[in-house]
């Protein structure tokens, strides 16, 4: 996976470069928005991780431009300010996801895996997490490299909550996209399809956690970590 | 008396405007209107008197025509039928008259009207305080100058035509004067109403405005002096944006320089971690490594504090934010901030739930996700078991709790809960998240309270929304 960062502080730069570097992906890191139009112009790249605040061109103007430019590449914008405009702007723009500094490295190394995940579906139709391996085009499902027997709408299930693993997934959200394959789906069902789900995952280092009152989600090994105390 | 004065002048600096301008120009208006009723009175006296005695003069002149003055000196009256006629003629008045010669001796009428003959030389002469028959008389002398010889002429009526003339007078008078009065009092209400209206407007416009709202107030053409008054305070507001932008810009600075080199520390630290890991084991080895780890405990806690202390300040200072208010769901802010907390919760045991339902209220979206992130911090930090967060729709507001099974809290605790660098015994934190709270929830007039949870132990913490904030 080759990751562009884009980052204006020496220090940081150089340490996000480093701990990417050393969870396996490759960086190519920039301190200027131009540079990184360049870049981005003669590589390709997997994702972006991008400062808003940057010196010359910022951050979303650049994000605005890549958009414009039809660029598609997974963006995760990170900013030293928790103004919550930037925030919705940043989205509105076609960012991906958004890390306020400071943060800690597991909870960047999560989010960038759920980035690169979900935009490696719409790529090739395939999700993989920790030892879950879901097709798309035939709906098939393996874990730890064996296929796992699943219903139609157990395998919607576990694509939604893989998809957007490790985020919570509402039960009000899995009955309107399960729906689909169905006239309607009570919540009692879903209830239902998750300890199934639950129980065929059982052994596995995947965990299908309750939301108590609020939905879902599926995690990768106990606690990936998140340290953020603070929504914006 | 000028203590007395002072007095009234403090009383009715007391008052309201429109009040203190009622009353002055009210008292005023009701003086200058009784002296003017008052002066009326008196001249409507005159004028029934003038009237009355131009009859009685008439009558005596009437007398006069019939008096033959001869050469010989000799004064003859021969005036018996018209006379007798003249004294019946009045139903209401007794008119009595008398006709004297010169020397005073009585030719003709009322010997009891001799004495106002008097001695005067006065062609006419009238005296309005005699009495005859035990009643208020006026009496008239008119003196007649023949060749050789003079009459006097009296004549005395009572008083009851003049009375009546002179009751009725005054009744129209004091009943005209009345209703003018009211008429002006009324004017004067009215007229202070509608000049002080746009005063009015402008202090509910005031008042009803959301505490940090520093947008300009319209400027209302009707009166000059509101609109003056909306112009100042216009300027004022003006200053106090610039000042609250100013500070916003330096906040927005601080947290760049703060957390940009926060976040490259805790990289550092996790990847010597992840070095030491690698490398030998020893005794240095393991030193080593529980100094990285403390370290690494302190650059998050040092991280926690300035993501408080920043936003406590951008929420003190956010007056001058120029984003106007709108709806939020507090449903959708709870589930947005679930995903913050569920590994934390996780972590520490604690079964972090959700009751949710439609709670919309105005406000300022981020600003209840950081509200309720520091409720939910909190009940994690001190509370155990479960903690709950509900959400319902109130009929007017909404209500958003935090409720947790910890061990509750003393009132000593309750009381302190609030102060800016206030720790619980078990907080790791710095004691900011519940006074980040208030102010949001301030922000948003709504009102933050800690309760004892009611069946056992823990705590609620309860923000209630009320009616909608105007925008």
């Amino acid at each position: 996976m080759r990751i562009l960062l884009v980052e204006d502080d020496p220090g940081l730069r150089a340490s996000l470069a480093e701990a990417l570097h050393r969870d396996a992906y490759s960086v190519d890191a920039v301190e200027r928005a131009e540079s990184a139009l360049q870049a981005l112009g003669d590589a390709t790249y997997d994702a972006l991780l991008l400062d808003i605040g940057l010196p010359g061109m910022d951050g979303l103007s650049l994000l605005a431009r890549l958009r414009s430019q039809a660029l598609q590449m997974p963006v995760m914008l990170i900013t030293a300010r928790d103004n919550w405009s930037d925030k919705v702007r940043g989205l509105d723009l076609g960012a991906d996801d958004y890390l306020a500094k400071p943060f800690m490295l597991p909870e960047l190394l999560a989010r960038l895996r759920a980035l690169l995940r979900r935009s490696q579906a719409t790529a090739s139709g395939d999700i993989n997490l920790g030892s879950l391996a879901l097709g798309v085009a035939e709906q098939t499902a393996a874990l730890n490299g064996r296929p796992l027997p699943l219903t139609r709408k157990e395998w919607a299930l576990l694509f939604e909550l893989a998809l957007s693993s490790p985020k919570i997934v509402t039960k009000r959200k899995l009955i309107n996209s399960l729906s689909h394959w169905e006239h309607e789906l009570s919540a009692n069902a879903i209830e239902l399809h998750v300890s199934r789900l639950r129980r065929k995952l059982a052994g596995s280092k995947l965990e299908l956690e309750t939301i108590r009152g609020l939905g879902y989600r599926l995690i990768d090994t106990p606690a990936a970590g998140s340290s953020a105390a603070l929504c914006a | 008396m000028s203590a007395v004065a002072s007095g009234v002048s403090a009383g009715l600096r007391r008052l309201s405007l429109r009040t203190r301008l009622l009353l002055v120009l009210g008292l005023s208006l009701t003086l200058v209107l009784g002296a003017a009723l008052l002066l009326d009175l008196r001249g409507t006296e005159r004028l029934a008197d003038q009237a009355f005695d131009q009859a009685l003069l008439n009558t005596a002149t009437a007398l006069a025509a019939r008096l033959e003055i001869d050469t010989d000196n000799d004064l003859e009256a021969d005036l018996p039928v018209s006379a007798q006629a003249l004294l019946q003629a009045d139903p209401l008045d007794r008119l009595y008259i008398a006709i004297l010669d010169g020397p005073g001796k009585l030719v003709w009428g009322d010997a009891r009207l001799a004495p106002h003959a008097g001695a005067g030389s006065d062609p006419l002469s009238m005296t309005g305080n005699a009495s005859l028959d035990q009643q208020p008389v006026r009496v008239l002398v008119l003196r007649r100058q023949g060749p050789g010889q003079r009459a006097v002429i009296v004549v005395a009526e009572t008083l009851n035509k003049r009375r009546d003339a002179r009751e009725q007078m005054q009744m129209r008078s004091l009943r005209l004067g009345l209703a003018m009065l009211v008429a002006a009092l009324l004017g004067l209400y009215l007229s202070t109403r509608s000049v002080l209206a746009p005063l009015e407007r402008f202090t509910r416009n005031i008042t009803g405005r959301a505490h940090r709202d520093l947008r300009p107030f319209d400027v209302e053409p009707s009166g000059a002096e509101v609109a003056a008054l909306a112009q100042a305070l216009n300027l004022l507001m003006a200053r106090l944006r610039e000042s609250a932008h100013a500070q916003q810009a330096f906040i927005g600075d601080a947290a760049h320089q703060l957390r940009t080199p926060i976040a490259a520390l805790s990289l550092q630290l996790e990847m010597a971690t992840q070095d030491h890991a690698t490398a030998l084991h020893g005794d240095t080895q393991d030193r080593l490594l529980q100094r990285l780890q403390t370290m690494q405990a302190l650059v998050a806690r040092l991280q926690h504090t300035v993501q408080r202390v920043l936003s406590l300040s951008r929420a003190s200072s956010e007056a001058g934010s120029n984003q106007a208010p709108a709806a939020v769901d507090l449903a959708d802010v709870a589930e947005a901030c679930a995903g913050l907390f569920v590994d934390r919760a996780r972590q520490a045991g604690i079964d972090l739930g959700f009751d949710l339902l439609p709670a919309v209220v105005v406000g300022w979206e981020g600003e209840l996700q950081e509200l309720l992130s520091n409720l939910i911090d909190n009940a994690l930090s001190h509370g155990g078991g479960r903690v709950t967060v509900r959400t319902r729709g109130l009929t007017p507001g909404a209500l958003l709790e935090v409720e947790d099974e910890g061990p509750g809290f003393d009132e000593a605790m309750a009381a302190n809960a609030f102060e800016r660098h206030h720790r619980g015994p078990r907080s790791s934190g710095a004691g900011l998240g519940l006074s980040i709270a208030r102010t949001i929830a301030a922000h948003h007039g709504a009102g933050l309270t800690l309760q004892t949870r009611s069946a056992g132990p823990g705590t609620v913490a309860r923000v209630v929304f009320g009616s909608m904030l105007k925008t």
